[in-house]
């Protein structure tokens, strides 16, 4: 596997307190890597050791081959970053605030700046000063100076803090296009599950420090798994019941398209739906739906649940409250 | 990888970019023009020559001092006030190579005040008292470009003093206030020391910042002290400054703001 950015064993201790703890984990070019965690987990000290902000106890981070300790300026050279909101030089103008950044590098022509402020459409502001400028136009000027350079891998953090539904979604396009036209990865840390949900490829969940679980999203359950899914009936409770009979009379249940129609845990909420763990078919549902009005019972509504990163991110985190 | 001379150019956009700066250099000039009229019309000087005005306003470069110590002070704290430290530094640029450029356009910004003070005052003088006049016997050309020299080293040490602060700490109204207060009230105190016979006081850098005694004549604080002694004391407190400044600009972590 490729892997840009590769963290081994990474620690850091604040006097004598781990604040991030032996993380391993690697992202790949071209994904979008997500880092969720709750307030106060490590994303921030860790996103900051990978740009060198905060130095790391034990451990080694190394981008498209240079070591952060080691070979700070070359791995620079290929990380563009936001780390929390990005501020600016108010009293120069967003052109300045992008030429102070441009000459920090060694090869940047006049024309980037130019490319890189058509591409966050911000011609018609560049030349005012930046104090002048909304939040929604400084986070543009932010994703400016961090792909000025052409990074291999950008890194935000909290991208979407203080930005409206329309600048949201304007970046997580952007961001998608950038992995996936250019073959950039890209990190964001987040604690807003369902940003991360739909930014995201995978994401790396954390907590206390410590890397509990690495999720990937692309990936739909396979027909063997069982999903919830919600039936809207007049009375759940006989709904359950005749099910459940149904069941243990025939012993072995079978669909419309002849599969096996296993049945889940079955479940009743409110006094209007009922939900029932099966098979992820279409034959499955028809069928279970077929069972219920064959019974008299009216059903009003059919829709499946599935799993948001948030029951994930609770299941995974659930328990470990106190480490 | 980037170039010093780069950070040196993005350093002075940081500092000219700012009204402030502006404003500072306007009140020289204007100070310069108050002082020529009070000389000429208000009070009886009896100056009338260029070369005296100019060594009069060699005090003016008091104003200069707190100018730099304020640019100086507020170089590496006012990124950390201003939440752009974190862009600045996630650069392929050492830590340490941000720190040097910040140090020389300070220097730099030391080297316009004075510059400018020097220009103001030629030109004020010989457009309000000419070139033609008597002259005392002390002052010429040279005395007044020494008093320059003299004035550069207390404004650099100052300076430097300010920075380090500002690095240590990472708050410029600290760095500024501090550095200024020392330095008007440290004479007076090491003066009074020095009277009572505490000679370890020239071991102290404001001890050792006017160097005028050596050149002009007139007593050293202590006894025994020599040109010798005092320029060595600020060039290890120079390095001592500047290590300091190193050891928290480089070394230690940028945390959460």
């Amino acid at each position: 596997m490729e892997k840009i950015v590769e963290l081994k064993g990474v620690t850091k201790r604040i006097s004598g307190k781990t604040i991030v703890d032996g993380l391993t984990f690697a992202v790949r070019p071209g994904e979008v890597f997500g880092f969720l965690g709750p307030n106060g987990a490590g994303k921030t000290t860790t996103i900051r050791m990978m740009v060198g902000l905060i130095s790391m106890t034990e451990g080694e981070i190394v981008i498209a081959g240079h070591s952060v300790k080691r070979e700070f300026e070359q791995a620079m050279r290929q990380v563009g970053a936001i780390v929390e909101n990005p501020e600016f030089y108010g009293f120069m103008t967003g052109y300045q605030n992008l030429l102070h950044y441009a000459r920090m590098y060694p090869d940047i022509p006049g024309e980037r700046i130019d490319e890189v402020v058509a591409l966050v459409h911000l011609e018609n502001r560049i030349h005012d000063k930046v104090k002048t400028y909304s939040l929604g136009m400084r986070q543009r000027l932010g994703v400016a100076q961090a792909i000025l350079h052409r990074p291999s891998v950008l890194v935000l953090d909290e991208p979407t803090n203080g930005l409206d539904p329309e600048g949201i979604r304007e970046l997580r396009d952007y961001l998608r296009h950038l992995a996936v036209a250019e073959g950039l990865a890209v990190i964001v840390s987040s604690h807003l599950l369902s940003e991360m949900e739909l930014m995201c490829d995978r994401v790396a969940i954390i907590q206390n420090g410590r890397l509990l679980d690495v999720r990937s999203f692309k990936e739909r359950p396979g027909e063997a798994e069982l999903v919830d899914v919600c039936f809207e009936v007049d009375m759940p409770g006989e709904a359950s019941e005749r099910l459940q009979q149904l069941r243990q009379a025939a012993g072995e249940l079978r669909d419309g398209g002849g599969g096996v129609l296993e049945i889940g845990e079955i479940r009743t909420e409110g006094s209007g739906s009922m939900i029932v763990a099966l098979p992820n078919r279409r034959e499955a549902i028809a069928r279970v739906n077929a069972l219920l009005v064959e019974g008299g019972l009216q059903v009003s509504g059919i829709r499946t649940l599935t799993k948001t990163l948030e029951d994930q991110f609770l299941e995974v985190t659930r328990g470990n409250r106190i480490v | 990888m980037s170039s010093l001379i780069r950070l040196v150019q993005n350093e002075q956009m940081k500092i000219y970019g700012r009204v402030r700066t502006w404003m500072m250099l306007g009140l020289l000039v204007l100070a310069v023009l108050f002082m020529a009229v009070l000389m000429k019309y208000v009070l009886d000087t009896g100056i009338d020559h260029v070369v005296g005005f100019m060594s009069l306003t060699t005090s003016l470069s008091g104003l200069a001092f707190i100018f730099a110590v304020i640019v100086a002070g507020d170089s590496v704290a006012s990124e950390f006030s201003w939440g752009t430290i974190k862009l600045l530094l996630i650069r392929p640029a050492s830590r340490s190579k941000i720190l040097w450029a910040k140090y020389i356009a300070v220097l730099l910004f030391i080297a316009a005040l004075l510059l400018l003070l020097f220009i103001a005052s030629y030109f004020a003088g010989l457009i309000f008292f000419g070139a033609g006049g008597a002259l005392p016997e002390e002052m010429s050309f040279l005395s007044v470009v020494r008093a320059y020299g003299f004035q550069a080293v207390e404004i650099v040490m100052a300076s430097t003093l300010a920075f380090m602060i500002s690095a240590v700490f990472r708050s410029s109204s600290l760095a500024i206030g501090l550095s200024i207060f020392l330095m008007f009230t440290a004479s007076t105190a090491i003066a009074i020391l020095a009277r009572f016979g505490y000679g370890w006081v020239k071991f102290i850098l404001f001890a050792n910042t006017d160097l005028t005694p050596y050149f002009l004549g007139g007593q050293p604080l202590v006894q025994g002290m020599t040109l010798g002694f005092s320029v060595t004391m600020l060039a290890l407190y120079w390095i001592v400054f500047m290590f300091v400044s190193w050891l928290a600009f480089a070394k230690r972590d940028v945390a959460g703001s």
